[in-house]
């Protein structure tokens, strides 16, 4: 501004000044990333998410392994080795004793070579005897306050060391299966079937709310009736009778998702409709011979759409939630397909002696819910600042 | 006369995710025992959150940068919470604007009548009881023994602003602030309520502040004015200095925009151009340059000072400068014209 | 009152009668199901059965016996277990189910209310940041990750709790927390937003314009308000307590109902699986009706017509 000479000269107020709103001006769309790239949460949910989909995606095709290959020999192989130096044979080498006594070959950088052949077991001195190149040793299990031992010939312990299994990065179930390999199809699995289910609920519901709530009258309470009745009784007592009728697999758990999680956004889009439908807008397309339909799909739909994402975006971990809990209680996809769930259940079992097998799908769902919780809860905050506390 | 409350620099600020909101900027003004002062200006000017930074009843957001409010002499910007406590409900308190959201939906009428009596002092149950009873027949609640047992959802609107108005009486407080209390009324109870007020205030001894955007009904209610825009105060005088000889082209433009019965059907109301100041960035000189009609160049750079027109009267305007060129200045040329 | 409440019972029962109708068509709907002809079954309850259901008789009947059954409390034959009936699933499993789900609530209840008002109080601070962390946990994790988490570490590791069975007060313990984990989690965020929306209100400032104390506006006016909504989400909550307990049993190993439950579904024991549905639907409507009254107790602007 210029520092005039003269202060008392009048000026001429312009239109244009008066009527200008000041602020920084941004579309509806840079507004809400704007807003949700505020979040560090909601925006490391959604990296989590875009590295878990490129797991699940890619991680198959750059594993040595495959979800159903079966290693009977390497069967509930942790991925940290406490591994045995064998010391004073032809060839100096490491072991790891597995759970089911056998001797297994590991090299330096901590990869599982071969099994060591079994000799004979020399049950009075309480010890299993193997033929590693030509030098024989024991594993000892004769002393329980030290558990098992690899000995030598002359019957003193071979130093430990831990590496981490070479192999198998997340260690073997008891098949023998690759935990990471598995881990990544239960990716594939639990999240294409969270995605689909999402969806057809989407659409299912936009339709069933939209419906409902552009009719109204009492179209609307018969159709709210039956949503009412639906959700008197937990969603997930409707999902495990439709999997008990469908019987489990892929896609009866999608069948089963789809048919009922769509009242919640039944009821989301048939609260926006409800409330914008008396607005002037909508009159105004109304009055200009509007067909129903298109102003339903060009001027509801879009004026809710803020919400219909939110529930959404909670419908996917609400679906991988459902898929981990049917398949936990044994109704998930069929073996040898793998989900988190149908992981977790296998686990639970031998808990004490592999927890790597409980952790680490249990973990992976962990991730999975906080990573769409966070990226709900910071959409929610991004589209309707209203809500904000 | 005695000074009842004194601000002096008053200036409070919201900060918000977009920055700081300069809602109140440099207010001083006083009051007198007894007195009925208006405060008047359009939302957002500020009025509301002078009175809420005295009584410490601010949102978290908010923040009193700077200033003093003296009560009798005590500083109630600098006060302790628990002193403020003492002083809020009893010798301040406050009638809002939405009676529909300022009672407890949950609790009884009667109950919410009787707390600042619970509150600030020690008479039994069964006293403050018909004290509230009494209260409640004085704001004109009919069969008042029987609805103190009412909750707030089965009154009108003007019952629950009876109730408020019962609430914010009960402890005989020295100055009532009445924050836009008829705006969210129907016209007719409007009247009933603001009638109400008036005979109150014959037969109680406290000075009240009357906050509210329309000048018809501060000018039935006041003896003094305070014309607030963009945070600051714009203009103060005498009820009558106000309609007669306005001092500012802001209260100009608020008169102008007033309709009066017997107008003209040719004079048609003129709405003030423009839209408010935006208070994240307020202008650096007048906050009502862009809309002012009369401005000049100084009134962009400097914010005016306080001008003394009468002893009674005083504007914020530059026009009435020392300084001022008579020529083109509607204020001194009207002087001129009338001498 | 009482014509509120009548009404609510009406349709109380006309829900269930719907829940009844859907489960009775989708178990006859199941190919090789009990109530088709291609099964192979032991002779003995296949007789049991095709007397119990008059299986010659047209569906409509088949349905109307097993209505009436239902009126007198009988759920039929087991279909996989010779000579047991639902009705015994359920009266073996129901009282350690219930008193887990009722731990449960307490627990729930005495701790989320009391976090949800802090962290809302403390809103922006540690506490709240700390509250809201573990709640967000607790409404993320699966309850079956919680409870083989807390099973590992507390059972296997420390060696604190009993690893299987409710032989003492301790068992209950891990279970109850694996229950409530959601719940508590659920509620303590509802307490929270709930108390702060109150906290926001007009008739908020009104009571600090009367002098009344940051605690005494929290007690006095806020508190009671803000239990509003946590109300009218306690029946699902009891509704989502007694679905959890299907996985918390089974990992826990507790001879409860929703073992039984999950038992029969491996099973496929199809008249064990509507029986028990049933019975959780009644359990269910019956408290979220119990809720509403009590919902229409302590608001009283809700008007009854």
């Amino acid at each position: 501004m210029e520092i005039t000479a003269v202060p008392w000269d009048k000026i001429d107020i312009e239109k244009e000044t008066m009527e200008t709103i000041a602020g920084e001006q941004r579309s509806f769309a840079q507004d809400v990333w704007y807003r949700f790239k505020k979040r560090p949460s909601a925006v490391a949910g959604f990296c989590v998410v875009i590295l878990l989909v490129l797991f699940a995606v890619f991680g198959p095709l750059l594993s040595r392994h495959t979800y159903f290959e079966q290693n009977l020999a390497f069967v509930n192989i942790p991925p940290f080795l406490k591994v045995w130096k064998i010391e004073g044979a032809g060839t100096p080498g490491s072991a790891y004793i597995t759970q089911n006594l056998k001797l297994v070959e590991v090299s330096k950088d901590g990869r599982l070579v071969a099994p060591i052949p079994f000799v004979r077991e020399d049950i009075s001195k309480k010890r299993i005897l193997f033929d590693y190149s030509g030098t024989v040793v024991a594993i000892d299990y004769s002393d329980r306050a030290q558990g098992l031992r690899l000995v030598g010939t002359d019957g003193s312990a071979f130093l430990t060391k831990k590496v981490w299994n070479g192999t198998y990065l997340l260690g073997t179930d008891s098949l023998g299966r690759d935990m990471l390999t598995r881990l990544m199809f239960g990716a594939r699995i639990s999240l294409t079937v969270a995605f689909i289910a999402a969806f057809i609920n989407l659409i299912i519901g936009i339709l069933y709310g939209g419906i409902s709530g552009y009719l109204g009258g009492n179209v609307d309470n018969a159709m709210m009736r039956v949503v009412d009745v639906i959700s008197t009784i937990p969603l997930t007592l409707y999902v495990i009778l439709i999997m008990v009728i469908l019987d489990s697999g892929f896609l009866s758990i999608i069948v089963a998702l789809s048919s009922v999680y769509w009242v919640s956004m039944a009821r989301v889009v048939r609260g926006q409709i409800m409330a914008l439908k008396e607005q002037e807008f909508v009159l105004a397309a109304r009055t200009i011979g509007t067909s129903p339909m298109g102003i339903v799909m060009r001027h509801l739909i879009p004026n809710s759409l803020g919400p219909i994402i939110v529930t959404a975006t909670m419908l996917i971990p609400t679906a991988i939630f459902v898929e981990s809990f049917m398949s936990f209680i044994g109704l998930g996809v069929s073996a040898p397909m793998a989900s988190w769930g149908t992981m977790c259940n296998d686990a639970l079992e031998t808990m004490k002696s592999t927890p790597h097998q409980l952790f680490a799908p249990a973990f992976a769902i962990c991730l999975t819910m906080f990573s769409f919780n966070f990226i709900g809860d910071g959409l929610r905050d991004a589209l309707d600042p209203k809500l904000r506390k | 006369m005695a000074g009842l409350l004194e601000v002096k620099n008053l200036t409070t600020s919201f900060f918000t995710q977009n920055g700081e909101v300069k809602a109140v900027r440099d207010i001083s003004f006083s009051l007198d025992q007894g007195e009925v002062l208006g405060i008047v200006g359009e939302s957002g000017s500020g009025k509301s959150v002078t009175f809420l930074s005295i009584l410490g009843l601010l949102a978290d957001s908010g923040r009193v940068k700077g200033g003093q409010a003296l009560f009798n002499g005590k500083d109630l910007i600098g006060a302790g919470k628990s002193e403020l406590r003492k002083i809020r409900g009893n010798d301040i308190s406050m009638i809002f604007q939405d009676p529909m959201s300022s009672l407890n939906p949950l609790k009884l009428i009667g109950a919410q009548v009787a707390e600042s009596l619970e509150i600030h002092t020690n008479l039994g149950r069964a006293e403050i009881r018909r004290k509230a009873i009494m209260m409640l027949e004085r704001v004109r609640i009919p069969e008042a023994a029987k609805r103190y047992n009412s909750y707030p959802h089965e009154f009108s609107g003007g019952m629950r602003q009876r109730v408020m108005i019962a609430m914010s009486l009960i402890c005989n407080p020295s100055l009532v602030i009445a924050d836009e209390p008829t705006t969210a009324l129907d016209v007719t109870i409007q009247d009933q309520i603001l009638k109400l007020l008036r005979e109150l205030r014959r037969d109680m001894q406290s000075a009240i502040v009357f906050i509210s955007h329309d000048l018809s009904v501060i000018a039935g209610m006041c003896q003094r004015v305070i014309v607030m825009y963009g945070g600051m105060i714009m203009e103060e005088a005498s009820i009558e200095e106000l309609f007669e000889t306005p001092a500012h082209p802001y209260t100009m433009g608020l008169l102008r925009s007033i309709p009066v019965i017997d107008q003209d059907k040719d004079s048609m109301l003129e709405p003030i151009p423009g839209s408010p100041p935006d208070m994240l960035a307020p202008p650096a000189g007048c906050p009502f340059v862009v809309r002012c009609v009369h401005a000049r160049s100084i009134c962009r750079e400097s914010v005016p000072p306080y001008n003394t027109v009468s002893e009674t009267h005083r504007s914020r305007c530059w026009l009435w400068s020392s300084d001022a060129p008579v020529s083109g200045n509607i204020f001194k040329e009207r002087g001129v014209a009338r001498a | 009152m009482i014509w509120y409440i009548a009404k609510r019972i009406a349709s109380m029962f006309a829900t269930l009668f719907v829940v009844v109708l859907l489960t009775f068509l989708l178990m006859h709907s199941i190919p090789g199901g009990p109530f088709t002809a291609e099964r192979r079954l032991p002779e003995s309850v296949e007789r049991a059965l095709v007397k119990k259901y008059k299986l010659d008789a047209p569906l409509h009947v088949q349905f109307f016996d097993y209505v009436k059954g239902l009126l007198v409390f009988d759920l039929g034959p087991s279909f996989k277990y010779e000579g047991r009936s639902v009705n015994e699933f359920i009266t073996e499993g129901f009282p350690l189910s219930s008193r887990l789900g009722l731990m449960s609530i307490v627990f729930t209840l005495f701790l989320a209310l009391p976090l949800g008002s802090i962290s809302a109080i403390k809103s922006g601070k540690w506490q709240d940041i700390l509250i809201m962390f573990l709640a967000t946990m607790g409404i993320t994790i699966p309850s079956f990750v919680i409870a083989t988490g807390l099973m590992y570490v507390f059972s296997f590791r420390l060696g604190w709790f009993p690893v299987f069975g409710v032989s003492s007060v301790k068992g209950y313990i891990l279970p109850m927390i694996a229950l409530s984990g959601y719940s508590l989690a659920f509620i303590t965020r509802l307490m929270r937003s709930s108390l702060l929306e109150v906290m926001g209100q007009d008739y908020i400032r009104t009571a600090r314009a009367k002098g009344l104390s940051e605690t005494g506006i929290v007690l006095k006016h806020a508190l009671r308000n803000a239990l509003i909504p946590v109300v009218t989400i306690l029946g699902p909550t009891l509704a989502s307590l007694l679905t959890g307990s299907f996985v918390i049993e089974k990992i826990f190993a507790l001879p409860g109902m929703g073992i039984h439950f999950v038992t029969s579904i491996a099973n496929r024991d199809y008249t064990a699986i509507m029986g028990i549905t049933i019975f959780y639907a009644t359990i269910l409507v019956a408290m979220v009706f119990i809720v509403d009254i009590f919902y229409v107790m302590i608001d009283p602007r809700i008007k009854l017509q």
